[in-house]
């Protein structure tokens, strides 16, 4: 999962970041408005934690900008702004959610997993797909009844195609939203980090659920 | 020491009045009413006095009352009149049948002049009564008697002194009968009267009770809403009352300063503290090697210190509003002090890739004022010019000697050229939403840099200096 946090105080941005880093999120930062605007004009983010009040150009207007162009990105609003009316005026203007500083970083590691599970329509926060399950919350994996062990980067793969089960995941949006480097990467290593998934999760010849479409990319799925 | 009171003071004041007013009216009625009666009185008195003043006669040398004959109009006298005479020099009295053979007190004026007198009677009832001193009179024909006789006596050896009363008990009691009547009616007026002017007093007070109750009921929260003033409320009241609605809008705004400043200042104080909070909360989510702690202790510190500077401006914010003590100003060198501070700015301009202009020339301005609240200005003004000058622009800084006061003005050029000038003056406004700088610039430095001014006898004002410069000018007397 790819996020993109947009915050000028550079403690908040750097501890925010550095958090949900930790929690298994590949994190872009950005300083400034501007900046920001231009990061999440990319699209390839699953979630924006946006500051309002940014130099050069407002997190508001961020917002109405964002929405204008279509983007359907979740976005989460982090504002000192405690007032109804600020919030209000956020969420009218298309934040999905709205948190007001200070605030526990838990709660914006919670309020961030029930986003992406807005954005991938998943109301459980345990997923299942056949006898493999997966708990965002507690970050572990459990194939038939068995906790399975897996890297960092092993777990963000899962997890990406947990969200995305029953669909085809291309290589290029599994590059763009696993891995750190997301720009002039190869389609080679999402194959290999495939493969270390597959012969972890299959060990005592369990049939394989993440399944190869070529040409198309993956799918993670009962049959 | 009791407290006054308006309704106390008013009954008091109509009270005394009316009561006075009433009881000389009384007064007045009674005695015009009793002088009128005396007078009736008296002059009937005096018309019987007249008639029986005649009566005494000189007669074939002894002395004959004909009133004791009952002839012609001295028939009337005798049944019913009091009248007595007595012989000055003999002392033989006569009494009217009407005495019933009592005396009437004997008096005369002096010189035996007609004297009017309140007396009493024998039977206790109160009466008028005049004395006086007459003589008996003499006929021609008895005077022509007497010559022929050659015994002419003179009818003023014989002194009489006649008092002649006249019972007043009726007229004495309808005076009296009047008396109380006044009195009651002046007593029962005071206390009507007493009524109605509480009454009165009472509804003249309403909208001042009504204010006052308006007042009195209002809920901590509306302390200083305008009052809802009636449209009857009266003109003595309405220059009160709007006064204090002035006096509340005052007061009003002044809340509302306090509560916008809380408020910017809490909206301010949260973007560090939740720095703070999400540095300790991933600090302390899971074990770290020494290094990582010391680095979130750093970014601890360094955020603490951001607090401090912030907490210490709006400390300083609130000391310079809330002072009531005058600041001792001194002459001080404007020239060397601003040449000073745009020398120690200089390398954090030219960092930032801005060019510093002060011409710094010869002449010497001087100017009333306290070195450290200049400090503050001055450093203020070239931080915000650091920060919010166009790339690669020129800021100027130049001084100036108007009319007896000197002028510093820092003119820069800007992006974004603020809509209102003088906004940017409120506590924790910044000049653009987004914040150019979040570490160094908290929005209050114009703020604390007007009030500093003000607090030195000067001012601080923003201007349009071209279509896209902005200039601040603090003015020093």
């Amino acid at each position: 999962m790819r996020l993109l946090l947009i915050e000028d105080h550079a403690a908040l941005r750097t501890a925010v970041s550095q958090y949900l880093q930790e929690a298994g999120y590949i994190v872009d930062t950005a300083a400034t408005g501007d900046e920001g605007l231009w990061a999440a004009e990319g699209g390839n983010h699953d979630l924006i934690l946006l500051d309002l009040m940014l130099p050069n150009i407002d997190g508001m207007e961020i917002l109405r900008r964002l929405r204008a162009l279509g983007n359907p990105v979740h976005i989460l609003v982090l504002s000192a702004r405690d007032g109804l009316d600020d919030r209000l005026q956020a969420l009218d203007a298309g934040a999905d959610d709205y948190l007001v500083k200070p605030f526990p970083l838990q709660e914006v590691l919670a309020r961030t997993r029930a986003l992406l599970r807005r954005t991938y329509v998943k109301k459980n926060p345990v997923m299942q797909v056949a006898d493999l399950e997966l708990d965002p919350m507690r970050r572990t994996v459990l194939r038939a009844g068995q906790s399975i062990d897996l890297t960092a980067l092993e777990y963000r793969l899962l997890e990406y195609l947990f969200y995305r089960a029953g669909e085809v995941v291309s290589r290029t949006d599994i590059w763009e939203r696993v891995f750190e480097d997301s720009t002039g990467g190869t389609s080679n290593t999402v194959d290999v980090y495939i493969g270390y998934l597959r012969k972890k999760l299959n060990a005592n010849s369990l049939p394989d659920l993440i399944h190869t479409k070529r040409g198309h990319g993956y799918l993670l799925d009962h049959s | 020491m009791s407290t006054p009171s308006i309704r106390r003071s008013l009954l008091i004041r109509c009270g005394i009045g009316v009561g006075t007013l009433l009881c000389l009216l009384s007064a007045w009625t009674y005695l015009l009413v009793r002088q009128r009666l005396y007078h009736e009185l008296d002059i009937a008195i005096k018309e019987t006095a007249a008639l029986l003043a005649n009566q005494v006669e000189l007669e074939d040398d002894r002395i004959s009352f004909e009133w004791q004959e009952g002839i012609g109009t001295n028939r009337d006298l005798s049944p019913d009149g009091l009248f007595q005479f007595w012989e000055n020099n003999t002392g033989a009295t006569t009494r009217s049948p009407g005495l019933h053979f009592r005396d009437l007190p004997r008096f005369t004026g002096i010189g035996g002049e007609p004297l009017l007198r309140s007396i009493t009677l024998s039977n206790g009832h109160r009466a008028r009564a005049i004395g006086l001193r007459i003589y008996p009179f003499v006929t021609p024909e008895e005077k022509i008697r007497m010559f022929e006789k050659g015994e002419v006596i003179d009818p003023r050896t014989i002194p009489f002194t006649l008092v002649v009363a006249r019972d007043g008990e009726p007229t004495y009691q309808t005076l009296e009968l009047l008396r109380n009547i006044l009195i009651i009616g002046t007593l029962l007026i005071l206390g009507l009267g007493f009524v109605l002017i509480q009454r009165v007093v009472g509804s003249a007070l309403l909208p001042i009770n009504l204010l006052s109750r308006q007042v009195q009921n209002r809920s901590e929260h509306q302390l200083d809403a305008a009052l809802d003033l009636p449209e009857e409320l009266p003109i003595e009241l309405k220059g009160l009352a709007e006064t204090f609605d002035r006096l509340l809008s005052r007061v009003a705004a002044t809340r509302q300063r306090e509560k916008d400043f809380i408020r910017h200042a809490a909206h301010e104080l949260r973007t560090p503290i939740a720095g703070l909070r999400a540095t300790t909360d991933l600090a302390l989510s899971q074990n770290r090697d020494a290094a990582a702690y010391a680095e979130h202790l750093a970014t601890c510190q360094k955020t603490a210190i951001e607090l401090g500077e912030l907490v210490k401006r709006l400390s300083a914010l609130a000391r310079l509003e809330q002072s009531n003590t005058a600041l001792v100003t001194e002459s001080l060198d404007i020239s060397r002090i601003v040449f000073a501070t745009v020398e120690s700015f200089r390398p954090q301009f030219e960092q930032e890739n801005l060019q510093l202009s002060y011409p710094g020339d010869d002449s010497s301005f001087s100017a009333q004022a306290d070195q450290t609240l200049l400090q503050i200005v001055l450093n203020n003004l070239l931080d915000n010019a650091r920060s919010y000058a166009k790339a690669s622009s020129t800021v100027q800084v130049a001084l100036a000697q108007t009319e007896g006061r000197t002028e510093i003005r820092i003119t820069n050029a800007v992006d974004d050229f603020p809509d209102d000038l003088e906004r940017m003056f409120e506590p924790l406004f910044r000049r653009e939403t987004s914040r150019h700088d979040a570490t160094s610039h908290l929005g209050i430095g114009l703020t604390l840099s007007r009030e500093a001014a003000h607090t030195m006898g000067g001012n601080l004002t923003a201007s349009r200096a071209s279509e896209t410069e902005i200039a601040f000018t603090l003015s020093l007397p």
